[in-house]
Order: C-alpha cells, then structure tokens, then sequence
C-alpha cells in the first residue's frame, strides 16, 4: 500500500510516497530511498517502486521522494548537491516523526549513495542505523559524466581532438572554413560550459571526492553493491578503494561487498533487479534483527582484493 | 501541484494536477513515451510543465498503468489501457481544471497514445512531439536498441539473443525482459497489428513537430489530414534525440514552438 506525501525540506516542498506494510510490524522500521541524479522517484525501469513494494511486503516502511524543485515537487530549483544532502536529512526526520518510527535506514543508487554517506555524517541522530549503497559514485571522474548534466566538457572536446590523424585535421583547419567554422563553434561552446557550469561541477566532484573517507568514518553497518560490468566498479576499486586504502576489508561484518555478476550501473535486467530487491530486503531484515546478513544463497570471493559474496553461477 | 491517485482501486493511475486559481482557459493532458524514454525525459517535461503554467497553460500528467507511480507491473501497460488511461486522466482534468480548452500532448509513442485518445474522444488540441507513425517499426527499433545497449552497459562480447529470438519468445506467449521492463506479448500483439493512421484529424488544432529524419513519414500523413481540410501546423525543427539519454539538454525549438502556437490558438479563438 502506498501513501502520498508532502514533506518540508527548508522553504521547499517535496513531493513523495511511503510504502506502508499491511499489518503494523512489531518494530517500526523505515528506510529512505535515495535515487539518483535528475531521475525520479520511481526510477529506471521502476527500481525504486519495486523495492519500495518489496521492502513493505517485508514489513517495513520505505520512502521515495523528488528533490527540491524537481519532477514532482513544486518548484523549479538547479538542484546543487548540498540541496540533495540537505533534503535527504529533512525526508529521514519527517519519516522517523510522521510514522513514528524506531529506526531508518539509507538506501542509495550512485549519486543517491553518495548523497546517502554525506547526509548520515550531517546528522546529529542516529539516523541513519545502517545504509546500504547501490552502485556507489566515489569517483569524482565519474561526476562529469553527460549524464549529471555537463556534456560536451573540455575533457570530452579535448579527447575527440585527440582522436583520429591529428594532421589531416590540423590542414583541414587550415584550408577548410567550413570545417574551421566548426570547430570554431564547438571551441566557443566548451568555453561557455567551462564559465557556467565548471563552478559546480568543481563543487559535486569535491564531494564525490569525500565519499570514500566518510565510508572508513562510519560507525554503523554498510553493505556496498555493485554491479561486475559498471565503470564506477573499476573505478571505486581501482581508485577510490585501491589496494583497500581505506581499510574497508579489515572492518568485517560492518562492510559487506555484493557483487552482481554481469550487472551494470542500474542493474538493468528483471534478474539483477530481483537479486539487488531480495538482497536489501536480507539486508533490512538482518540490521532490524540485530545480526549480519549473511547472504548466504550467494558465494563468496575475492574480486580485486575486496572480500565479496555474488550472485551464484 | 498537487500529486494524486484516481481511477478504479484495481486500476490505480497516478497523476499531477498543477494548482490553477481560477478555471484554466488551455490545460494539456501530457502523455508520457515509453518505458525508459519516460524516465529520461521525466525531470525535463516537469520543469516544461511549470513552466507552462507561468504562461498560463496548464499540464496535467499522468502515468499509464504499469508505469511510474501507477499500480501494476510493467507487464500490465498496453497500447489500449494507456488510451484508455489517457481519457481518464482527461476526464480528471475536465474536472479539477474546468479548463475552456482541453487537450492532449504526448512525445513519442505518448504522442500515439495521445491521438487515440483523441480518436475516442475529441479534444480541442492535439499537440505531437515526434510521433511514432508506425508501431510496428517502432518496436523492431526498440528491440534493436536495447540489444545494442545490453551488450555496451552489459560489456557483452557476443550476441547472446536477436530480435528474431524476442519475437519467437512473444509469439510463445512468453514476455521478453527490454532491460528490466517486461513487455508483455500482448503489447506486441497490439503494436504489431497497430493500424494507419487516421484520415481526417481527431482534433479540431493540431500542431506536429516532428525531426527532420521523421519528415518523410510524417508528411504523408499531414499532407492526407490537409487533404481533409483541416488546418495542421506542421514543422520539421532539427531538435536532438534527446529522450535516448539522461542529461540536461531538452527539445527548445519543439518547446518554443508549441508555446507560440498555443497562445496564438488561444488569441484568435
């Protein structure tokens, strides 16, 4: 069952959903979806409406919401990522007081994950008892993406002038206008992005840049899922996390890696959906009940250096 | 805005109803595209939507059933219950937004849908964004897309299937998994059999906006439809596909464009 909410966020007003279990659980357990980048709510390919759903029959309470100024919420507002971190701290405390709850947790998909670290070091609460992060963005390369909004970035420019026989481009320049006009353009076009939006992409990469530090500070249980075939995997593990930098193997049960074999960012098939779904419901179950989940119907390996259980061949 | 469910307790539909202070004198019914197009464009057709209404247009949203917020699992959605979803959230904003002019504006296979609907029930405005003019075709693009897609997000080496596979699975009865969107057989069954369009338009304005690699198609339609006498404002503006990816960038020229039409069709009316 669901329910339609408003929640106050500062001056704003988002717009959200709160899948409610059929009978009133024993322990009143919550747990904040954090969606990704420009999307919405509900999701690609309604991943966020399906663990809602999945998390309720489970007997929890789950919550989605449009940030500030975005797709449902009244308003329109350049969400900035400091806006993101700031409403995902009022939707956990609207959540914990409205539905009188004992506890909530995090559960984020890349830039929501990070946003889901970010918020759980802003709060003075317990909130949140445990966090869960789906295909983490920690990579600060990977925020200037075309995907978060700066495309064409000089890197990009910069790489397609790379590509290909740099001379016959340097005399097409020199005896074509046309081919000059354009490229002309083009170099007009990356320095107007580089003067409007490099501002705030500095800032986002800054704080994607402080993800992988906030996850060696967090006290409280996190289980890290990724998908085999997602670059933010290779980057995260070759990068971010290389040689297990920040420790994350020696805290034991209180980081837990969960690999989707031949998953990608958004686990875009029914079968990787459904093993990332029974896994945060697991995930939920154990942190509510006190112990580790074990995951147990998946093995276990290394995949470079990190402890991980996966999905079963 | 004020976000609400309607329809049947069996056949819960999602909508946005922007708040007017007074009746509306144009609302829009917005019929979203499909599947994952839905979800790209989702953000950008929200803020277009408000800022419609600082214009004094207001549209409605809506999810088909299957989709979104709606009840139902993807498997439900059908050309036919999306129509039919479109007339009822048609009828919610006849309702909540008494509006002087009512219409539909869909992007798309939405932009499909929005012309049935209004094949079933006349509307005064029809606004189409690149509109699928052949199902049929569209589906086979679909499945191809999505195969190439698969192997790249997936780092897939081979094939693992074809769209022949896919629709030897459909023919079976049996729903084909579009990067985690289940489509069901009888959605293939519909958009294989779809028919031609209509000879005479299904709304007494339309303006159709289509990119110049759809021109070829769509003029044959429009050329029939002036045929018939009606007025069709028709532009071919060189806009992005930019429902293929999430971004920043949105359909300007499509935008402004039908921003200007509407406000001429509402001075000289």
């Amino acid at each position: 069952m669901t329910e339609l909410v408003k929640i106050r966020s500062g001056e704003w007003e988002m717009s959200g959903v709160v899948h409610a279990p059929a009978a009133t659980p024993q322990k009143r357990v919550g747990v904040v979806l954090l969606h990704e980048n420009f999307n919405t709510k509900f999701g690609t390919h309604r991943v966020f409406y399906q663990t809602g759903e999945a998390l309720a029959a489970a007997g929890f309470y789950a919550l989605r919401y449009d940030n500030r100024g975005m797709c449902d919420s009244p308003g329109v507002n350049p969400l900035t990522f400091q806006d993101r971190v700031a409403d995902a701290g009022a939707a956990a405390q609207f959540f914990k007081s409205e539905f009188n709850l004992d506890s909530v947790y995090f559960w984020g998909l890349c830039m929501g994950a990070a946003v889901a670290m970010h918020a759980s070091s802003h709060s003075d609460s317990n909130i949140p008892e445990g966090i869960m992060l789906c295909s983490l963005l920690a990579d600060p390369r990977d925020a200037a993406l075309p995907q978060f909004g700066y495309d064409g970035n000089p890197s990009k420019v910069a790489e397609g002038f790379s590509r290909g026989n740099l001379l016959k481009k340097a005399t097409q320049f020199a005896t074509n206008p046309i081919y000059r006009k354009n490229v002309v353009r083009m170099l007009k076009g990356a320095a107007a992005r580089v003067t409007t939006r490099e501002p705030e992409l500095e800032q986002l990469k800054k704080y994607i840049g402080q993800v992988g530090d906030l996850l060696r500070q967090y006290s409280g249980p996190i289980v890290i899922v990724f998908g085999d075939k997602d670059p933010c995997w290779f980057h995260f593990a070759e990068g971010v996390n290389a040689n297990d930098k920040l420790g994350l193997a020696r805290m034991g049960a209180r980081r837990q890696f969960l690999m989707v074999e031949g998953g990608d960012h958004t686990f875009s098939s029914k079968a990787q959906t459904d093993e990332v779904i029974a896994w945060t419901v697991e995930w939920a179950e154990a942190l509510r009940d006190g112990r580790a989940a074990q995951f147990s119907h998946f093995k276990s390996g290394e995949n470079r250096g990190i402890p991980v259980t996966s999905i079963a061949d | 805005m004020d976000a609400c469910y309607f329809g049947t307790e069996s056949h819960r539909l999602y909508g946005v109803v922007p708040q007017a202070e007074d009746s509306a004198p144009t609302a829009l019914v917005f019929c979203p595209p499909f599947a994952e197009e839905m979800v790209t464009t989702y953000a950008r057709f929200a803020t277009w939507g408000k800022q419609l209404q600082a214009e004094g247009i207001v549209a409605l949203r809506f999810h088909p059933f299957g989709t979104g917020e709606s009840g139902g699992t993807f498997g439900d959605f059908t050309l036919s219950s999306a129509v039919s979803d479109a007339r009822s959230a048609a009828e919610l904003a006849r309702q909540r937004l008494a509006p002087a002019r009512l219409g539909y504006f869909g992007l798309r296979l939405g932009a499909t849908i929005a012309m049935l609907a209004a094949c079933e029930q006349p509307v005064d405005l029809l606004v189409l964004w690149s509109p699928v003019t052949n199902a049929a075709q569209y589906m086979k693009d679909l499945f191809r897309g999505l195969l190439a897609k698969e192997m790249v997000h997936q780092g897939a080496t081979r094939v693992r299937r074809t769209t022949g596979d896919m629709y030897a699975e459909l023919e079976a009865e049996r729903p084909v998994d579009l990067m985690g969107y289940e489509f069901s057989p009888q959605l293939y069954k519909e958009m294989a059999s779809a028919g031609k369009w209509p000879e005479i338009p299904p709304a007494r304005h339309v303006i159709w906006l289509a990119r110049p690699a759809e021109e070829k198609s769509a003029t044959v339609i429009v050329e029939q439809w002036k045929k018939s006498g009606s007025r069709i404002d028709f532009a071919v503006l060189p806009e992005p596909a930019f429902w293929e990816e999430f971004g920043s960038t949105f359909a300007d020229r499509f935008a402004a464009k039908t921003l200007e039409w509407l406000k001429h069709n509402a001075e000289t009316r």
